[in-house]
């Protein structure tokens, strides 16, 4: 029993789908909306656009992969394909590793499904500080309301895998908060490969919810497509030039691609967009473009349980805590949200990060290791004012991210929160993930160690699969690039609609807050073009 | 860093001087994995690299095969194979996985990553950076004393790039069969695998 891709029938049905790789001749495309990238904000306003009537047409630099590239559940196959960089995306220096998407659908493609609204406190720190208009926690209700439905999110009703279940023992023995994770599934089978894109479609992605919904209602996709430029002219974006790329995506195949449209959306992600304006010469007279890059800065703890966990099997993210997140509101010593990561194996030695007998032993216990993972809360601080990207002499981008001692500090404490929570899930043992850590054989050891471990970087190991910032919101011109409608404050036909706009961290995984900031600016945007 | 004489004194790897000549190169390494944006890289740079590649491989140069020929051992010796064909055919795929992860890297990642690999083939700054001569001619156990002189080490880029190298060789790995079984991992769920790929 093959599951349906979807699209094999969709496209035989007259579903407007190119693979640029196969295109022999230079192209040019007219719509009145090109929209560059299909992830949260792209998928989203095309399907919104391309409900009230307009002509779109959907640039996507990855390839189109489906439920029938899926079915091997192969953690090489999915990286390989399916991420930025085939998943050895980094910081500039190489302190950070970035798991970011880059297929048809975007990071929804291959995220692990967690839905959650953007948090009352940070869209009051964003008015506040931002000067954000229509970003209340009224006012967004309604947007978010109606994305959770289009996307199914609702609180996961399966109990929890091992993995998540120690999470929940732990904070629950400790006294410390927990709760179940929204995801945006429907039918799901629980297998635990969301990483690695959907085998059975359940997982609502954009791959499979408003992508098609838009082909459905007209659009087109180009997929294999790299942008290179926007013009820029008296005040408008005239043009757009981008190239095919060849089947492996990778190079391009010497086929140049020219788009014409009324307007132009970017939902390329938070570090391509920033990019693509950089190498376009946008105007941009108070030096924003790409500042403000915020990333979840993530470190983790392993815990070896005395039953097997199998954290490869199961819902990746059922369980999380919030205690240590919102202890001083928005403001304070940086807060960081709890949860786990899924335990195949090759994201597991990825993150592992040792050599000879310790590599072989510590991953011959993957059956029985728990992982928790705390998601500090960047860019609330002026200690923490996030990172960069900038364009190297190629054009390809460069994100400079450093830390200071508010999140040195933060790292710290999310090591102990950790430890202290495996411990009392009934961990025999602990290892924080750190380049000069071992493992502990108790609570106490852990604790005077994680006191004396170096903080600094490449010696702890940081991760983020949360790309956020570089276009930020609001109405403080001095601050932002585009305003708290999503419009571009130097062209008058730009808009901007995914993570790269919000203008700190969420304080939670992003992907619901892009669907419903994107509802938003799309459906207002709609109503403009209609006009 | 092409250009840079490869004669070396045989003084050996505590010379102050070599060490100090050495520690200029990794200051370079150092400023470009800290600017890469702010270097004069270029396209046909990295075009020159990819054309320059190993017979049968897209990324990876002669000499860097070389490299991970010692490297492999170093990081995954107690899982790999007895010598034997079974051990050269797994050896072969980490390299072919090693190579297309470097050729999937976007251009800033890539120039750090050749930064790297230079300095280590280099043998002006391998030597006393490292405490190999040759790559085809050192231990495991010297391969690891390198890895752990450059773990443990003050300098950060060092540090870096130990992170690299192991990250490199270990997800070549435990991608394939051979790493799954070392991990315990079963594969996925035997029953739904049945019902999407029949």
């Amino acid at each position: 029993m093959a599951i349906d891709d979807i699209y094999t029938q969709g496209i035989a049905g007259g579903w407007k789908v190119t693979d640029a790789s196969t295109l022999k001749q230079d192209q040019t495309y007219e719509a009145d909306v090109a929209i560059i990238g299909s992830g949260a904000g792209g998928g989203t306003t095309a399907e919104i656009l391309s409900a009230a009537g307009l002509k779109v047409l959907i640039l996507e630099e990855g390839p189109l992969q489906t439920a029938a590239n899926f079915k091997d559940m192969d953690d090489a196959r999915a990286y390989g394909e399916l991420y930025q960089e085939g998943a050895g995306r980094a910081t500039s220096d190489g302190a950070v590793s970035i798991l970011q998407g880059r297929s048809v659908g975007g990071t929804t493609t291959v995220n692990w499904t967690s839905s959650f609204r953007t948090p009352p406190l940070t869209l009051k720190y964003w008015a506040d500080t931002f000067a954000l208009k229509g970003g209340s926690e009224e006012e967004m209700a309604p947007w978010f309301a109606q994305m959770e439905d289009r996307l199914g999110v609702a609180p996961w009703a399966v109990p929890p895998n091992a993995n998540n279940g120690a999470l929940k023992r732990g904070a629950e023995a400790l006294g410390w908060a927990a709760h179940v994770i929204p995801r945006n599934v429907r039918g799901c089978w629980n297998l635990g490969y969301c990483g690695l894109g959907c085998p059975t479609n359940a997982k609502q992605s954009m791959l499979v919810t408003t992508i098609p919904g838009a082909l459905k209602n007209g659009a087109q996709l180009l997929h294999h497509v790299s942008v290179r430029r926007l013009a820029f002219t008296n005040g408008k974006v005239s043009g757009l030039s981008a190239e095919a790329l060849g089947p492996g995506c990778i190079q391009p195949s010497g086929v140049k691609i020219t788009v014409r449209a009324r307007h132009y959306v970017l939902a390329g992600g938070a570090i391509n967009n920033p990019a693509l304006l950089l190498r376009s010469n946008a105007p941009d007279p108070h030096q924003r473009i790409g500042k403000r890059t915020c990333i979840h800065p993530v470190n983790l703890s392993l815990g070896i349980m005395p039953d097997k966990v199998e954290g490869y099997y199961g819902a990746p993210q059922s369980i999380y805590s919030d205690e240590h997140q919102w202890k001083h509101g928005a403001a304070g010593p940086v807060g960081y949200k709890i949860e786990t990561a899924p335990m195949q194996p090759l994201l597991s030695s990825a993150i592992f990060g040792r050599y000879g007998d310790e590599l072989k032993t510590g991953m011959g216990l993957l059956p029985y290791t728990q992982s928790m993972l705390s998601l500090l809360r960047d860019g609330f601080d002026e200690q923490s004012p996030g990172g960069e990207v900038q364009i190297d002499g190629s054009g390809a981008p460069v994100l400079h991210y450093d830390f200071s001692d508010y999140l040195w500090d933060g790292f710290r404490r999310a090591y102990l929160s950790m430890a202290e929570m495996q411990f009392a899930a009934g961990a025999k043992q602990v290892m924080p993930l750190h380049v000069d850590s071992k493992i502990y054989a108790s609570w106490a050891e852990a604790k005077d160690a994680i006191a004396t471990l170096p903080y600094r970087k490449q010696r702890l190991p940081v991760f983020t699969a949360h790309l956020m910032g570089g276009c930020a919101m609001g109405e403080d011109e001095k601050l932002t690039v585009v305003d708290s409608d999503a419009r571009f404050r130097h062209a008058d036909n730009l808009s901007i609609i995914d993570g790269s706009i919000f203008p700190t961290s969420i304080g939670a995984n992003p992907q619901l807050s892009i669907y419903g900031f994107a509802c938003k600016n799309a459906t207002k945007l709609a109503g403009e073009l209609k006009a | 860093m092409r250009n840079l004489p490869t004669t070396e004194t045989e003084s050996g790897p505590n010379a102050v001087d070599l060490t100090r000549r050495s520690l200029l190169q990794v200051g370079l390494f150092g400023s470009l994995l800290l600017g890469a944006a702010g270097t004069t890289a270029t396209l046909s740079g990295c075009a020159a690299r990819v054309e320059s590649a190993a017979a049968g491989y897209k990324f990876l140069r002669d000499a860097d095969l070389l490299l991970m020929r010692a490297l492999i051992p170093a990081v995954l010796g107690p899982m790999l194979p007895p010598p034997g064909a079974e051990s050269e055919a797994l050896n072969a795929q980490l390299m072919r996985n090693i190579d297309l992860g470097c050729y999937r890297l976007g251009h800033p990642a890539q120039k750090v990553v050749a930064q790297l690999f230079d300095l280590l083939n280099l043998r002006l700054t391998r030597w006393p950076l490292t405490g190999i001569k040759a790559w085809d001619e050192a231990t495991p156990a010297q391969m690891q004393a390198f890895l752990e002189r450059w773990r443990t080490s003050s300098f950060a880029v060092l540090n870096a790039g130990y992170r690299a190298l192991v990250k490199l060789v270990s997800v070549s790995f435990y991608g394939t069969h051979v790493g799954w079984a070392a991990a315990n991992y079963p594969g996925p769920p035997p029953g739904p695998f049945q019902v999407f790929n029949s």
